[in-house]
């Protein structure tokens, strides 16, 4: 992987509007809802940790500035003139979009635990905290392995309106069909749909397990590796050129 | 450096050729063994298998509690947390009750194991998390769904609440 290239577009993401202002307007809504809601309550309920699976929509907005952005720039025939290996190319992105998605997800629960300290009596232990903040990077980095994956072959904002349709599928669709023998496959095509589009390490069901559960860990680890081997195959069989967007 | 030829270029990285497959054979030899031998969630409370409470619970003379959960349901994790992860209050859980963790596995595969099924039918859940206390001679003494904080959770539970010393 290429630190440069890495460097460059993680700081390119707090330098565009959308993958600046969308995080930041998710911070401001989030944290602006659980202080109405202490206020409206009498500071009868108290603010929570937010689950990590809401994160979600964080690496979503920072997944617009991803592979298929730079081809529909047209970026990336000049990008691919550079000496960078494609494999190196995609990594790099994979790697800033889980770092800068970790990044706002990590402060976003930095000053959540700081607001719930300042409001509760009886917080909940580090250990609980540890867990979350784990469980939002894990998630961080599973979601870009699969929207950088989306978007090897896809134009800007096809990675994610193909993640989006197949969430439906996978949340409104197959559910939907029965809970017959019949379309038992149904639920574990729904299983796997949902471990490639949101990878998730929980770690308190996973370290904090005797023994510990491999089979979380692996599963977690191969989606990830699995869709970055696909995203780099893909991208590798792309033929580029400054006529194709 | 610029690779010597476009095929240099597009070559796979040989960590990740070799990590998905092993990746791939260990996640399939762990969720076999792990079907046979599943790892037991780490808990102060001491979770009763339900195959054995009802025995256990007339041996003791001490009534049911049952927590009827599901993986995917926040506010159990809350309690759980809250609650049943409490050092003083997980060791009066245990004093006072028999505690078993019924898990809704609907959500995941489609059905429940007929044990499961048949508690949830017996005591109408329709929600998680749902606690149910039952006397040794199998009569439902109390019912609360939902989760609506520690301290209400301690009175349903009859356990010393903070405020009541």
């Amino acid at each position: 992987m290429s630190l440069t290239f890495y460097q460059s577009r993680v700081r390119q993401s707090f330098h565009r509007l959308p993958t600046l202002g969308l995080p930041l307007a998710f911070f401001f809504v989030s944290l602006s809802w659980q202080v109405a809601i202490l206020l409206s309550t009498k500071f009868v309920v108290t603010p929570q940790l937010t689950d990590p699976k809401l994160f979600s929509l964080i690496v979503l907005a920072l997944g617009l500035s991803s592979i298929g952005r730079d081809a529909s720039e047209g970026l990336l025939p000049v990008l691919l003139t550079r000496p960078l290996r494609r494999s190196s190319y995609v990594l790099g992105h994979w790697a800033a979009l889980g770092t800068v998605a970790s990044f706002w997800a990590l402060f976003h629960g930095l000053l959540q635990w700081g607001f719930i300290l300042s409001t509760t009596p009886s917080p909940p232990r580090v250990e609980e905290l540890l867990y979350n903040l784990f469980g939002r990077v894990t998630l961080c980095f599973g979601m870009a392995a699969t929207l950088v994956c989306f978007s090897t072959r896809l134009p800007a904002w096809g990675n994610i309106l193909l993640w989006g349709l197949l969430y439906y599928v996978a949340d409104r669709v197959l559910p939907g069909l029965g809970k017959d023998e019949s379309v038992r496959y149904a639920f574990v095509v729904r299983q796997y749909l949902l471990g490639l589009l949101l990878p998730e390490l929980d770690f308190r069901q996973t370290f904090a397990a005797s023994p510990i559960s491999w089979f979380r860990l692996t599963t977690y680890l191969s989606n990830v590796s699995l869709l970055l081997l696909l995203g780099i195959h893909i991208f590798n069989r792309r033929e580029v050129s400054y006529a194709s967007r | 450096m610029r690779p010597a030829n476009p095929r240099a270029s597009r070559a796979l990285p040989r960590w990740l050729v070799v990590a998905v497959p092993l990746l791939l054979v260990a996640r399939v030899a762990s969720g076999l063994y792990e079907q046979a031998h599943p790892p037991v969630p780490h808990s102060l409370v001491d979770w009763v298998p339900l195959e054995r409470a009802e025995a256990l619970s007339r041996e003791r003379g001490v009534p049911i509690v049952y927590k009827f959960t599901a993986d995917w349901c926040e506010p159990c994790h809350m309690m759980e947390r809250e609650v049943f992860d409490s050092d003083e209050d997980a060791r009066r859980i245990n004093a006072r009750y028999v505690a078993v963790r019924v898990k809704d596995r609907m959500n995941e595969e489609g059905e429940n194991a007929p044990a499961v099924q048949a508690l949830i039918d017996k005591y109408k859940v329709v929600a998680f998390p749902t606690l149910v206390i039952v006397t040794p001679e199998g009569r439902e003494l109390a019912q609360k769904r939902g989760y609506r904080g520690y301290t209400e959770t301690l009175q349903f539970l009859r356990l010393p609440t903070p405020s009541s010393g």
